[in-house]
């Protein structure tokens, strides 16, 4: 508990030290249909001299009973803005810039980096809830799950009484689909899918707004995954959450999500509509990325991946971060910094790609222009 | 054909596990047959658990076999430690999963490939061996060596960690790599390099690769041929186009249905059950709880790897730039009741897709 006190301190004392603003300033209001905005969001791992940016001004919104998937290759930072939007973030991790704007069920708007140990703490998981990479292993092996669901609802719900704790825990396991018996078990006797579940429920357990998914499925193999990510999209449907879904393996991605932001060097370098951003990816790096998986159907083609190495976040490329690895790379991409913008070569509603070759229709090669 | 290297018969591993007043048995690997041969690629696809990296061990005689029989270059052999073990491990080295676990962190990429080639070729002198070295890297495409020679496993990337450690094997000049998951701790963008590089080392060298995953779409895309494990048993082999195209077993089309895919339709509640404990097996075929189509054959009796004809409508494809004689074709395999041509009257009734898998039109 100590170290986050330490690392809460630590985040409230930087704030002042704000980037300059690059875009247009959004509006102070919260967008009705949106549950989450996450504004101009800065993060270093370090202090000082050393400090390594791992987020750089990056701006999401999250609609309503939307699925939002965020992907990337390690060290890119997806995992990072999901922790400090909720400030899990562990030290080194400090929050330098930006806002984080929420609204609570009850239509109160609240801006999470500002609040209060109690007040974030009230917010979190009844409105709020994560599942972590690795979920399998949070679970404490010496408790059983009963226990553990029930001690979390009895922290937001004290209230309850213990007849409707249980009720409610029978209700989660059968809403994830594990038979109401198994509270009895302890974690070792459920197989990985089923404690992924089991952590699925809890998550659930207050009825959140936002569900953050951390890689919940890497883990897992893909008989298990399609059936995780099948009761997600079911779950959904039912409860309506908002659904952060964080992952490497934009295939999968694109079968679930409703929009998606690829992130590259601790930016996004490209958003819009899955579906859009499948058959027309606008970004070099995500047309790389696509290009990375083999398919299993159709033509079975020759497949580079993307040459390179993925960025060395205390040693990055000036100009546009992906220049190095880009075939299309111009002498402006090596100086000037794109812009995370709406194409102006291929202007299209909801999607923007962080490009220089987007600023003229006459440079936009023929693969990134369909 | 004389093109075979390595070759295990009836490989069999059972742990025991459990007291002795409540000993059990856990058939990690239960009967399987597979044979490696020179310039050829044979996947291994299966889920956790399902005893595919139990092979890889076994296979590279790192631990000791239940039952069954290797075979190198057509002769029996069991190796246990000492010169006998070194002998082996010159045709037969191994690619491990994690490229940050299996580097020696305190030493440069130099030390690791030296120990490499000293040990498999004591007799070069000093010049040939820092040449040999430098040839290793160059042959991972780790360019300009020398500026990578002196860097240290935590200087490199995880791409560039997997290549030390692929130059590493290739130190010894082995007939046979098996690569236990080589990118699946990769990122997604230099995995396809990776792959691209093995490939190129079965061409150019005329190595034999045992490739084992979990992503059956990177089996189809690297190796020639494919072998699908379920719970230590080999459950459908074949051509790997031929496999992934109009897959034979019930467990192969479910993997490949779940597999992600954004231009496939993906039937909901298709995906059920889960993999059986290896120390209680189903008895009768193992995968019958979760088979859609399972009889009472099925759960009575465990299916031989039957023999498949091939499907007339595809032509069996060696995958690209594929220097394996075409002439003789793969055999296909699948350990289902549903291929029984002995006409069993407590036979399992063929779904669609059996008639996609024979290609033949009933």
């Amino acid at each position: 508990m100590t170290t986050q006190t330490r690392q809460e301190r630590a985040e409230r004392s930087s704030r002042p030290s704000r980037p300059e603003v690059r875009v247009v300033p959004p509006p102070a209001q919260l967008a009705d249909d949106l549950v989450l905005d996450i504004r101009e969001l800065s993060v270093q791992y370090g202090y000082g001299e050393n400090a390594v940016q791992a987020l750089k001004g990056v701006s999401l919104q999250l609609g309503r009973g939307e699925i939002l998937g965020l992907a990337g290759e390690s060290g890119c930072g997806k995992s990072t803005l999901a922790y400090a939007a909720t400030r899990l973030l562990p030290p080194p991790g400090v929050i330098t810039g930006g806002e984080v704007h929420f609204r609570a069920v009850d239509g109160q708007e609240h801006e999470l980096l500002s609040l209060s140990d109690n007040e974030l703490r009230a917010v979190r998981w009844s409105d709020l809830a994560i599942v972590f990479q690795g979920a399998m292993n949070s679970l404490n092996p010496v408790y059983r799950i009963s226990r553990q669901i029930l001690d979390a609802i009895q922290v937001h719900r004290p209230t309850w009484s213990s007849k409707q704790r249980q009720d409610r825990a029978k209700e989660l396991m059968q809403l994830v689909g594990i038979p109401a018996e198994r509270l009895r078990a302890f974690p070792h006797q459920l197989s990985g899918g089923m404690r992924q579940r089991v952590m699925i429920a809890m998550a659930l357990a207050l009825e959140p707004q936002i569900l953050i998914m951390d890689e919940p499925t890497t883990a897992l193999d893909v008989v298990m995954q399609r059936q995780i990510v099948e009761q997600i999209v079911q779950l959904r449907d039912r409860m309506g959450f908002s659904v952060i879904f964080i992952t490497h393996d934009v295939s999968l991605l694109i079968e679930i999500a409703d929009r998606i932001a690829i992130m590259y060097a601790g930016e996004i370098i490209e958003q819009g509509p899955a579906e859009e951003l499948y058959r027309r990816p606008r970004h070099p790096y995500t047309r790389g990325l696509l290009k990375s998986f083999p398919p299993l159907k159709g033509p079975k083609t020759e497949l580079t991946g993307i040459p390179g190495s993925p960025p060395d976040l205390a040693n990055l490329p000036t100009g546009c971060k992906f220049h190095p690895r880009c075939p299309f790379a111009m002498e402006k991409c090596v100086t000037v910094e794109p812009v995370l913008q709406i194409s102006p070569a291929k202007p299209e509603p909801g999607r923007t790609v962080a490009c220089w070759l987007h600023e003229d229709e006459a440079l936009l090669p023929q693969e990134l222009a369909r | 054909m004389n093109d075979v290297v390595l070759e295990a018969r009836g490989l069999t591993k059972h742990y025991t596990s459990g007291h002795f007043r409540k000993k059990r048995i856990v058939r990690a690997v239960d009967g399987v047959d597979i044979t490696l041969r020179r310039g050829e690629v044979v996947a291994l696809v299966g889920e956790s658990g399902s005893g595919k990296s139990t092979i890889a061990r076994l296979l590279s005689q790192l631990i000791p076999r239940t039952a069954g029989d290797i075979l190198l270059d057509g002769e029996s052999i069991t190796v246990g430690y000492g010169h006998a073990f070194r002998a082996y491990t010159k045709r037969v080295q191994m690619i491990f999963q994690d490229p940050f676990a299996s580097l020696n962190p305190v030493h440069p990429v130099r030390h690791t490939l030296n120990r490499s080639v000293s040990i498999h070729s004591p007799k070069l002198s000093k010049k040939e061996h820092d040449a040999a070295v430098l040839t290793l890297l160059e042959r991972v495409h780790l360019r300009p060596t020398e500026r990578y020679v002196d860097k240290y496993p935590h200087e490199l990337s995880g791409g560039q960690r997997q290549r030390a450690s692929i130059a590493r094997a290739l130190g010894a000049s082995p007939s046979v790599l098996l690569a236990d998951e080589p990118i699946s701790m990769l990122d997604v963008s230099i995995r396809l390099g990776v792959l691209n590089l093995l490939r190129e080392l079965r061409d150019e060298l005329r190595i034999a690769i045992l490739y084992i995953t979990h992503d059956i779409a990177s089996a189809r895309y690297f190796a020639d041929r494919t072998m699908v494990m379920y719970a230590g048993r080999v459950v459908e082999t074949g051509d790997s186009e031929i496999v992934t195209q109009h897959p034979a077993h019930p467990y192969t089309n479910l993997l490949i249905a779940s597999a992600p895919d954004p231009d496939a339709e993906h039937p909901e509640g298709r995906a059920k059950g889960e993999p059986p404990s290896l120390a209680k097996t189903p008895t009768g075929c193992s995968f019958n709880p979760r088979c859609p189509f399972a009889s009472e054959l099925c759960r009575s009796e465990a299916p031989p790897l039957l023999e498949l004809p091939l499907p007339v409508s595809v032509a069996p494809s060696s995958s690209v730039g594929s220097v394996t004689d075409a002439a003789a074709p793969v055999p296909r395999q699948a350990a289902c009741w549903l291929y029984d041509t002995t006409g069993r009257a407590d036979a399992p009734s063929a779904p669609e897709f059996v008639a996609d898998a024979l290609g033949v039109a009933r």
